[in-house]
């Protein structure tokens, strides 16, 4: 009989994507059976806004995820938008998603960095974390903060782009898309890489839909799915750009799908620069300090870079929200559906798994 | 008439629905008995094809004594979302469990046991998820009183005192921009 032996993999591990932890049982190099573990960074985020105002509540929700905030801000916003009928001006949407696809590509940047890694090429890092830093800059003149921007508020955006701003975003643009095909050199078409990554992890396309796997890993299974174009919110109807699917649903295919997905991302941004119209970015809130929300319920849904990012809020008539739940990909991704797809893996294809999926505890947390 | 429309029109001859209603244009929400929940879900997934189970989430309506349990499901084809309902009783807060229809139901129900003390019978894993040793009320539930908590637990850092209630300090501001 083989001895089985226990190990934890984090919470504090270099491979995996924050505070969490998975208890393994081994047979040799095989997992046999694990246990996600969270808690270590419980910040109760849906219990602070319970007492707090919309105005108040709306500087929490960034920081629900740490690597892309703009689309909890977005939901936010849009919630609060829904429920009490306030309009938003046609810039401020066009601003929104230019933010959005910004922070999709900063994401983007720091899962290659996790993903490679993971995987033991530790030139990519250095690189994908060093151009993000390029769209934190812009992040930082735009909102003032490079991380979380509380920037989206409801009624539209905090304050207007700088002067110059969308020639510096195109330069950007520029640099990010020139730069692409190195990684494909360095990493992409890598043979260390591919021969880790195809045919790990496969998910087939009838369990992905059942278990609710959303984002970059249900498009790896062929299925073109994406909250951008099956419900479109803001103006993504009238923007072009194609929804990216591979076969094979592994670790590979997840991986090729992102790296499509950066290219649309930047055809995104580009068009945004070229058709922004002019006018209000912003609608006035009748009363910020104490704004009484209208009775009622909503379900409001982004894409974000790891996949369907919802939020379920209920308003009572007060100026309290009642309830805001969310409901992260990782919370499908990073607990039941990562338990049953680790056994039978190997022990050094732990981190690389939670990488592909999109593990992010403080979405688990929230 | 729409798709939407339609299943309104079968959900109200199969169900009696007390509340049918559009919250936004793609989202039909409603709210059956503890009883119909099952059987709506049911009729919902392999009938009309939603297939995709986005979410459970739990309402605390304090005043009326009440849980409301929310289950939000998918069409992946026709793009539209449905909402099923029901409330159960606050003080015997429990409902059956729903995992064999969904596997990631498990951890929804796994949370809203911990964060609101709702017995899921029949789960097969209620076990702390989040919080570690918790031997307190529910947290989630909206009588917590997370001051008397904090009071208990913790020391308040010195220096602090003034700006302590958020409530006070916003209330001046506001009458001093009222005023302008």
């Amino acid at each position: 009989m083989s001895k089985v032996v226990k190990i934890f993999h984090g919470p504090q591990h270099p491979g995996i994507t924050g505070n969490m932890s998975v208890e393994l049982d081994l047979i040799g190099e095989t997992i046999v059976k694990a246990r996600t573990h969270v808690g270590y960074l419980h910040r109760a985020f849906e219990k602070l806004v319970e007492r707090r105002t919309a105005m108040q509540a709306f500087t929490i929700v960034c920081r629900i995820c740490v690597p892309e905030p703009d689309p909890n801000e977005e939901n936010f916003a849009r919630a609060i938008e829904e429920i009490t009928g306030l309009e938003v001006p046609e810039r401020a949407k066009w601003i929104r998603v230019l933010v959005l696809e910004l922070s999709r590509l900063a994401a983007y940047h720091l899962w290659m960095g996790g993903q490679a890694g993971s995987t033991g090429l530790y030139t990519v890092p250095q690189w994908s974390v060093g151009y993000r830093d390029y769209i934190l800059d812009l992040f930082e003149e735009l909102t003032g903060g490079r991380v979380y921007h509380m920037y989206i508020i409801p009624g539209g955006v905090r304050r207007d782009l700088p002067d110059g701003f969308l020639d510096r975003v195109s330069d950007v643009m520029d640099l990010i898309e020139s730069k692409l095909p190195e990684f494909d050199r360095l990493f992409f078409d890598n043979a260390v890489f591919k021969k880790r990554a195809i045919g790990t992890a496969v998910i087939d396309p009838e369990t992905a839909i059942e278990r609710g796997v959303v984002g970059p890993p249900l498009r790896a299974c062929g299925i073109a799915s994406d909250v951008r174009r099956d419900d479109p919110y803001e103006i993504y109807d009238k923007l072009d750009f194609d929804v990216i699917t591979e076969k094979g649903g592994d670790v590979y295919a997840r991986a090729l799908v992102r790296r499509r997905e950066m290219e649309q991302s930047i055809k995104i941004i580009r068009q945004i620069i070229k058709y922004i119209p002019d006018g209000p970015y912003r609608t006035k809130i009748p009363y910020p300090m104490n704004w009484k929300l209208k009775a009622g319920e909503t379900y409001v849904k982004t894409e974000s870079a790891r996949g369907e990012f919802g939020y379920y809020m209920v308003t009572d008539g007060s100026e309290y929200i009642r309830r805001m739940n969310v409901r992260g990909p990782a919370y499908v991704h990073g607990v039941s559906l990562l338990e049953d797809m680790l056994e039978g893996a190997q022990l050094a294809d732990v981190a690389m798994i939670m990488n592909s999926l999109g593990t992010c505890p403080p979405e688990i947390e929230r | 008439m729409s798709y939407l429309e339609e299943l309104k029109v079968k959900i109200e001859n199969m169900f009696s629905p007390e509340k049918c209603y559009f919250p936004k244009e793609n989202l039909l929400s409603f709210l059956v008995s503890n009883s119909e929940v099952r059987g709506a879900l049911s009729y919902l997934k392999d009938v009309e094809g939603f297939k995709h189970f986005v979410m459970l989430s739990c309402v605390d309506w304090l005043e009326e004594g009440k849980f409301e349990l929310v289950y939000i499901v998918w069409h992946p084809e026709k793009k539209v979302n449905a909402m099923v309902k029901t409330k159960i009783d606050r003080e015997k807060a429990e409902f059956q469990s729903l995992h064999d229809m969904w596997r990631q139901i498990c951890t929804y129900e796994r949370e809203i046991w911990e964060m609101f003390g709702v017995n899921f019978i029949g789960h097969p894993r209620l076990e702390p998820f989040i919080l570690e040793d918790w031997k307190d009320m529910p947290p989630m539930r909206r009588d917590f009183d997370t001051l008397h908590y904090v009071n208990e637990h913790y020391e308040w850092r010195e220096g602090r005192e003034e700006s302590y209630k958020p409530r006070d300090y916003i209330g001046e501001a506001f009458d001093e921009w009222r005023k302008k």
